[in-house]
């Protein structure tokens, strides 16, 4: 695999190399596309067939069936999925919106602000980021419910606190993105200190060397921060399922997760097509982010200066 | 704060002054992070913290009271192979899906990096798995892997051999966990690398052209120089990610055949919500991060020596 | 410095922690001593006179009764409206048959009529179903932040025996076990209540696809009526399928739906799981059993039987790979859906064994100690085991009725012979599976593994057994 890293400039006429890396790159994309492949056309099957054809490698169905994309699109029930949708696009921004501003505040002030204890906060912050996330899912389940004051409760107990409101999406908003705040302190430091000292001298105010100066050349690695947490955000289907209840509060992929634990059904065996329709609904807005905004994670993870 | 002296007063107020122009930097700082921090703290180090602290607590069942046993839960888990078995093959699972996963997508990251027509679909390409849903992907390699229907034991058949029950071999369930993980880790792997590809230097290139160096010098003095940091940070973190996996062996293997995938962080899962044992969950997670960090930290020390301004972001970039 | 900020950190966390932890303990201690009420749990007493207040209660949907999410009232029309534009008849008079799809609307509009005419709102969440909804029940119990109603499967009894659920008030539960087949309260009876009710369970019975069967030169309307015939059937099967098809038996994967099915075997046999939250793993009766499984185990295709997802199990059959298995009553219909000519009979004894059966499928439905309106909760109880619903399961003919009154009608016998047949195993010595004291999936794992450990080595049976039952005492105690 030691083909030469150097980069070359783009050239039109056939290039054997080239060639074998298209090979190499399209023949193992499609292999890593299989299962996806698999799963639109085993939309298509019904329960009944599904469970009584031996598959082969491309399924097709004899009796082609369009309930599981319907039920998919539709809903089970009603057409709650609008509000599923919105739902998710609400978070997604107010989640972006909150990383983008907390990341590159405390981004800025690692990088460009000296005080002491800097580099243990730092670290202490990135060594949280090592713990399972398992191990706080029911003390946040408990917080939440006992949040003080909140819907019937007295200092603790008593209500239900926050849990199944918005507050359980916003929550957590403000708190610092450990993640985005590395990014862009590594990014900021390959900014040259000599220029918040030109600023300085023309005479520009903290806030405008943040926002006017510092904040423009780093859009390419807030590009990257934004994507993550969105596609994140819109992925999370557990925050929605596990600390609501309400229709009204669910999101798409919550609301997936539903359906498909329906599918699965208390006893018999699994609705297997539309277990596999479900999941493909999920995949396929976290696919559209990622396709429209793909060049800026390599743009933006390349201008982080992880580099030496 | 007494109220008689003025604040007006000449003294004090060059005294506040120059207090506040010497730590200019620190108050700026607190303000900034000052609250962000607080919040954090608030709505996710907390919640953390108590799931730890409960690890020194006997909390069996629902309605039973916590009761402080000390570390009687962490002497368990080095004593029953349950938990210590777990955590071994978290590690050298772990191991085995980050190598792989790396590997591969350095040698992709490569062929991604030539001026080659359409790279944007292929990185979208080999992206993809890494979106999709793990219930609904591993249910497709289970119905690829089942033994009796499968469509590889399937192929087998048809080729005259023995079909394979893969579900029974410890070799075969490890291997498919791997792939799987594989699979959907490798183009986000093969993205890190190629930011990193595309953040080395050009002028070295130049450089080294003009000093007259070959292929292989090239490679082995400007590019793995260049990629160091980025090799570092990629390394740290698939192995944070890899030890931590935990869905696909649910899904796949269900920790079988007896027990011998069964990995920590499934553990956890179950003791948390299985067994209600929230003690044993809580301490279980504390071993894994004490090691985790250890690990990260000891790795972190050795490749930076050359380079101390370098730090590493500790999670896994999706 | 870094220790520094470190320590400030921990201190802040242990205090928050200790201070939830306090309130939590308080808080548990109250609940648990029945003097010590809060005000919201004493409500008025009843809802009995017309006129009075509408009292609210929330309820967890199921997989066969749902009709969505929201106040009931406001769910029925709109699935109404769905169902018709589906082309499917919402029409049912008690008595007639309708199709399956219409049953939750059917329920639904029974249960609502019925909680309406006492004043009382139902409202209905979705938790999920399976490991989804186990999770968010434990962290619900754990916040005192439940429906007034909960439903699950497996994990019930394990609420129940943690006192997480009100019993039955005693008038009610008198009536139940009067009224009412064992294989719907039997598993959700502890220490003399009961805790919980399913108005359609289930118990196993044996299934068999007749052409496979007359393709092996047997008669394909003869059940095999002893251990030994089915074992010898079964081989028999799998000589004439030659590869092609198996004679099959029973699944017993390491999991639920193994224990489930084959547990039904060993109520047979005179065995059990545990005695008193214990592990009973190694009882002479118990080897029989597994000796019966690792037979079986011969005539099916490698690693199936025990394979992790019963799915895949079911598919084999579903694909006409296998004879014989042992199911819910469901089976019946499932596998006529996918046009397999089937027979069903209870499933036969072994030379020493009697009529046994684990329950399977139920959605047992039970009242949270935390609830705050029990009085309209058990109303709703008792609806699930009123003539009307039942008769419309009865109706349904997917599922047999609880209920003994109809049941037991002639009109049934007549008209549903096959599902009569299952109602009656459903009662007698049926079963749920049982929690062990401490670690119960711990315990569940090392008997699930030793099982399956029998069927797929050559290894002495009882040998296994023996060291699983050590393990698991071990953990249990």
């Amino acid at each position: 695999m030691a083909s030469p890293i150097v980069r070359l400039k783009p050239v039109r006429k056939a290039n054997p190399l080239h060639f074998a890396a298209h090979v190499v790159l399209l023949g193992v994309g499609l292999i890593l596309l299989y299962p996806l492949f698999f799963m639109i056309l085993a939309g298509f099957f019904s329960k009944e067939e599904f469970s009584m054809t031996i598959l082969p490698f491309i399924p097709i169905p004899n009796n082609p069936t369009l309930m599981n994309y319907k039920t998919l699109i539709f809903g089970s029930v009603d057409s709650s999925t609008s509000t599923y949708i919105l739902n998710s696009l609400y978070r997604t921004l107010y989640n972006t919106f909150w990383a983008l501003l907390t990341s590159f505040l405390a981004g800025y002030a690692f990088a460009r602000l000296k005080f002491k204890g800097k580099d243990g906060l730092f670290l202490t912050l990135l060594a949280t980021q090592m713990i399972p996330g398992t191990i706080a899912l029911i003390p946040t389940y408990l917080q939440l419910a006992r949040w003080p004051y909140a819907n019937g409760n007295d200092i603790f107990t008593g209500g239900t606190g926050i849990l199944n409101t918005w507050w359980v999406y916003l929550i957590g908003g403000p708190a610092i993105n450990i993640m985005g705040m590395f990014l862009v302190k590594q990014s900021l430091e390959k900014v040259p200190i000599e220029l918040d000292e030109a600023a300085k001298v023309d005479g520009a105010g903290t806030l405008r060397l943040i926002f006017q100066i510092l904040l423009p050349l780093q859009l390419p690695i807030l590009a990257f921060v934004a994507i993550t947490t969105a596609l994140g955000t819109w992925n999370d289907f557990a925050t929605p399922f596990f600390y609501t209840s309400s229709d009204s509060l669910q999101t798409l992929p919550s609301a997936i997760t539903r359906m498909s634990s329906a599918a699965i059904g208390p006893v018999g065996t699994p609705n297997y097509p539309m277990m596999i329709t479900l999941g493909l609904g999920t995949t396929l807005p976290a696919l559209l982010i990622f396709f429209f905004f793909q060049k800026y994670i390599v743009q933006g993870l390349a201008s982080t200066g992880i580099k030496g | 704060m007494e109220q008689t002296v003025p604040l007006e007063h000449p003294i004090r107020k060059t005294r506040f002054k120059r207090l506040l122009v010497r730590h200019r930097d620190a108050f700026i700082a607190a303000a900034i992070l000052g609250p962000m921090i607080f919040w954090w703290l608030v709505t996710s180090g907390f919640p953390t913290l108590f799931g730890f602290v409960l690890g020194f607590f006997e909390w069996i069942g629902i309605q039973g009271n916590p009761k402080f046993i000390g570390l009687d839960n962490y002497i368990r888990f080095f004593q029953d192979p349950l938990y210590y078995g777990a955590l071994l093959r978290s590690i050298w699972m772990g191991a085995l899906v980050s190598i792989t996963t790396l590997s591969a997508g350095f040698g992709a990251a490569l062929l991604m990096n030539m001026p080659l027509f359409g790279k944007g679909v292929y990185r979208s390409i080999w992206y993809i798995p890494a979106v999709t849903s793990t219930v609904a992907t591993t249910q497709i390699f289970n119905l690829l892997l089942d033994p009796n229907n499968g469509m590889i034991n399937n192929f087998i058949k048809s080729m005259g051999y023995e079909p394979i029950v893969w579900q029974f071999s410890v070799p075969w369930s490890v291997f498919w966990i791997v792939v799987y993980s594989v699979w959907k880790g490798v183009g986000g792997a093969a993205l890190i690398w190629l930011a990193g590809l595309q953040s080395v230097d050009v002028t070295l290139y130049e450089a080294a052209d003009i000093d007259g160096a070959g292929r292989r010098q090239k490679l082995r003095h400007v590019t793995i120089p260049g990629l160091k940091p980025i090799a570092t940070y990629i390394i740290i973190t698939s192995l944070i990610g890899a030890i931590q996996i935990y869905e696909q062996v649910m899904f796949m293997t269900g920790g079988g055949p007896y027990g011998q995938t069964e990995v920590l962080v499934f553990r956890i899962y179950r003791d948390a919500f299985w067994d209600f044992n929230l003690g044993m969950a809580g301490a279980s997670s504390l071993v894994m991060a004490v090691i985790v960090f250890t690990v990260t930290t000891i790795y972190y020390r050795r490749t930076t020596r050359s380079d101390r301004r370098m730090t590493i972001p500790l999670k896994k970039v999706k | 410095m870094r220790q520094r900020a470190m320590a400030a950190l921990m201190a802040i966390a242990l205090i928050a922690a200790s201070l939830i932890g306090c309130s939590n303990g308080g808080d548990t201690k109250a609940s648990n001593s029945p003097s010590n009420n809060t005000g919201t749990t004493v409500n008025p007493p009843s809802p009995t006179p017309a006129g009075s207040q509408v009292s609210t209660i929330t309820v967890l949907t199921e997989g066969a009764t749902n009709v969505g999410t929201g106040k009931l009232g406001d769910l029925l029309a709109p699935k109404e409206k769905e169902l018709k534009g589906k082309e499917i008849d919402t029409a049912y008079k008690p008595g007639s048959v309708f199709p399956t799809d219409a049953f939750g609307l059917h329920y639904q509009t029974i249960m609502y009529n019925k909680m309406n005419e006492q004043n009382i709102e139902v409202k209905m969440e979705d938790w999920g179903w399976g490991e989804a909804l186990i999770q968010k029940q434990t962290a619900g119990f754990l916040a005192k932040n439940t429906p007034d109603i909960i439903v699950g499967e497996t994990q019930m009894p394990g609420f129940a025996q943690q006192g997480l659920l009100e019993p039955f008030p005693e008038d009610m539960a008198s009536e139940i076990r009067e009224n009412v087949s064992d294989a719907a309260w039997k598993p959700m009876e502890y220490n003399g209540k009961i805790y919980g009710i399913a108005a359609q369970p289930g118990v196993s019975s044996l299934f068999w696809n007749k052409g496979l069967v007359k393709q092996a030169g047997l008669d394909p309307d003869k059940a095999p009526d002893s251990w030994a015939e089915l074992a010898d059937f079964s081989k028999k099967v799998t000589e004439a399928g030659n590869g092609k098809f198996y004679g099959g038996g029973v699944y017993a994967g390491a999991n639920f739906g193994g224990y489930l099915r084959f547990g039904a075997l060993m109520m047979i046999n005179g065995g059990s799981f545990a005695t008193d939250g214990l592990p009973a793993f190694n009882s002479e009766q118990n080897v029989e059993t597994v000796n019966l499984l690792r037979e079986l185990n011969g005539d099916h295709p490698p690693g199936l039987m025990v394979n992790k997802d019963e799915g895949a199990y079911f598919d084999a059959w579903y694909k006409g790979q296998l004879a014989y298995i042992i199911d819910g009553p469901w089976q019946s219909q499932q596998a006529r859906d996918k046009g397999i000519d089937v027979g069903m009979a209870p499933i036969p004894l072994s030379p020493n064994g009697k009529a046994g059966n684990i329950t399977i499928g139920a959605a047992f439905h039970s009242v949270t100690k935390d609830s705050k309106n029990k009085e309209a909760a058990f109303e709703y109880i008792r609806a699930m085991y009123s003539k009307d619903i039942q008769q419309l399961i009865a109706d349904s003919n997917v599922r047999s009725p609880i209920l003994k009154e109809v049941a037991e009608s002639d009109d049934y016998k007549t008209k549903h012979p096959e599902l009569y047949v299952h109602y009656q195993a459903m009662s007698g010595n049926v079963q749920g599976l049982p929690t062990f004291a401490k670690e119960n999936s711990k315990a569940w794992q090392m008997f699930g593994d030793a099982v399956v450990k029998s069927l797929m080595t050559k290894g002495d049976v009882k040998a296994i057994l023996d060291d699983a039952q050590k393990r698991a005492e071990a953990v249990t105690k």
